[in-house]
């Protein structure tokens, strides 16, 4: 069966590997160490230290910045039919000093177009801006949508600003012009209601509150309404929560559409036609569970498969997605749905058998 | 069998005002439409039940773009006195689609004008 994994974090050792795509002033200011990039603000406390622990590079790095590691781990590993790249390198995190952010991303984009594209034509990647300066954001899209294997734009989930605001719209009109999809991922910033909480296990857990933040913000607030093409992806947030926040914001739609009748469908038909949600990480949950879940959520073509390598909570695409369930199931969250959101044209099973006939 | 009643003077019913009337043990609301022809509904929201004689008359709510609200179709519209679901006095229909696990039409009424009288047929 093909496989489609939406969500696989490249990376680099260090700032310092975006010095080569770097214009002046920020290729000096970064390869004199003036600034050496983001770090969490929380100890991780995975035997891996946030990754898998059997991620290693050759000379024993734990950083994803050699292309091989992902060739052999995943790509070969698992036989990935398509890898979506995602990063967890978020400009938008710097929250000053907006022009340096934006050149970082368009670093940062210049290098994994050079490094990781090239290397394997089964790897995809996401666009990176700096969501802060969204004209320039927008303008970033524009020059990297370019690239074939650029498939989307990557929203790192924020702590402040929610995507429904109308500052970001410039992002999505220059995704929407581009004819990409738009993709939302957690943070090392991001919170929930009442801040991150006082342990690691607390602020991982409340990772789909913050998630659920963004869905709301991006529906009630007219995103799907005023880009009708626009496809949306959110990574690592789980989906068994999806129900609730469907019916709540239905709820609330038919008492409170006249504040804004600009949304013109039930939020659950936009989720429904234009969301998905990467399945990762699955929550162990059973067969029934999961076929409950699916019903709840009222379509089989909402959910993707997602391995978050190299991350630790990572699912093993033969374990995570229960083989009890309907095959024609396990195919659409395997690889169906992500084909169509992103229009791959990968064949199914059946027909490279006819062909090979 | 269908049974009349003589429910108001034909003066009493005007657009945009909630007339109710006691029929046995029901209320049924009557109000006037901006074409000119009654509109009798039952008295109860076929959400929860609420006393629909305590909601409003009101127009549907259109928005051409973000944070540009219009007023449509003033009189045509009735919101429940408890969550506000809007529903369409043309048809009974609700503005936004029902959730699947109720129905959610306002009942209509048979009505007429005869002799300066409204009459509701139950």
């Amino acid at each position: 069966m093909p496989l489609i994994d939406t969500d696989v974090h490249e990376s680099y050792s260090g700032v310092q590997d975006l010095v080569p795509y770097l214009s002046a002033p920020y290729k000096d200011w970064i390869a004199q160490g003036a600034w050496r990039g983001f770090s969490q603000p929380f100890a991780y406390t995975s035997p891996g230290n946030g990754n898998r622990a059997d991620v290693k590079n050759v000379d024993g790095s734990a950083s994803v910045s050699d292309p091989a590691m992902i060739k052999r781990d995943l790509l070969d590993e698992y036989d990935v039919t398509k890898a979506v790249l995602t990063g967890y390198f978020y400009p938008t995190g710097l929250k000053m000093q907006y022009a340096l952010a934006s050149a970082m991303a368009a670093a940062y984009n210049d290098m994994v177009a050079k490094k990781w594209l090239s290397f394997d034509d089964r790897l995809v990647g996401s666009i990176q801006v700096n969501a802060r300066d969204p004209e320039a954001a927008a303008r970033e899209i524009d020059r990297m949508a370019a690239h074939p294997q650029m498939v989307q734009v990557m929203l790192p989930i924020v702590d402040d600003i929610a995507y429904g605001h109308p500052y970001y719209r410039p992002i999505f009109a220059a995704a929407d012009r581009n004819d990409l999809v738009v993709a939302f991922h957690h943070t090392v910033f991001a919170q929930g209601p009442y801040g991150m909480g006082q342990h690691y296990i607390e602020r991982h857990t409340l990772i789909p509150l913050a998630i659920q933040g963004q869905v709301i913000s991006l529906i009630l607030n007219g995103v799907f309404d005023e880009f009708e093409r626009l496809k949306f992806i959110i990574l690592e947030g789980g989906f068994s929560w999806l129900p609730h926040t469907l019916w709540r914001m239905d709820r609330e739609y038919r008492q409170g559409r006249v504040e804004v009748p600009w949304i013109k469908k039930l939020p659950s038909q936009h989720a429904r036609e234009r969301l998905k949600l990467a399945t990762q990480p699955t929550e162990d949950i059973t067969t029934d569970q999961f076929l409950k879940i699916i019903d709840l959520i009222g379509t089989e073509d909402l959910l993707v498969f997602a391995t978050d390598y190299p991350h630790f909570d990572f699912d093993d695409p033969d374990a995570a997605i229960p083989r009890a369930l309907p095959e024609g199931l396990r195919q659409k969250i395997l690889w169906k749905n992500a084909a169509d959101l992103y229009g791959f044209d990968i064949p199914d099973q059946a027909a490279r058998v006819a062909a090979a006939e | 069998m269908p049974r009349e009643h003589d429910i108001a003077a034909s003066e009493e019913i005007t657009v945009g005002k909630m007339h109710p009337v006691a029929v046995g043990r029901s209320t049924i609301v009557v109000t006037r439409l901006p074409c000119g022809s009654i509109r009798a509904v039952s008295g109860r929201c076929p959400h929860m039940g609420a006393k629909l004689q305590f909601g409003c008359i009101t127009g549907m709510a259109e928005g051409p773009e973000r944070d540009r609200i219009e007023m449509t179709r003033a009189g045509e519209v009735l919101r429940c006195p408890w969550h506000g679901f809007e529903f369409d006095l043309r048809t009974g229909e609700p503005a936004v689609p029902a959730p699947e696990a109720q129905a959610m039409r306002l009942r209509l009424y048979d009505a007429e004008e005869r002799n300066g009288r409204v009459f509701v047929r139950t």
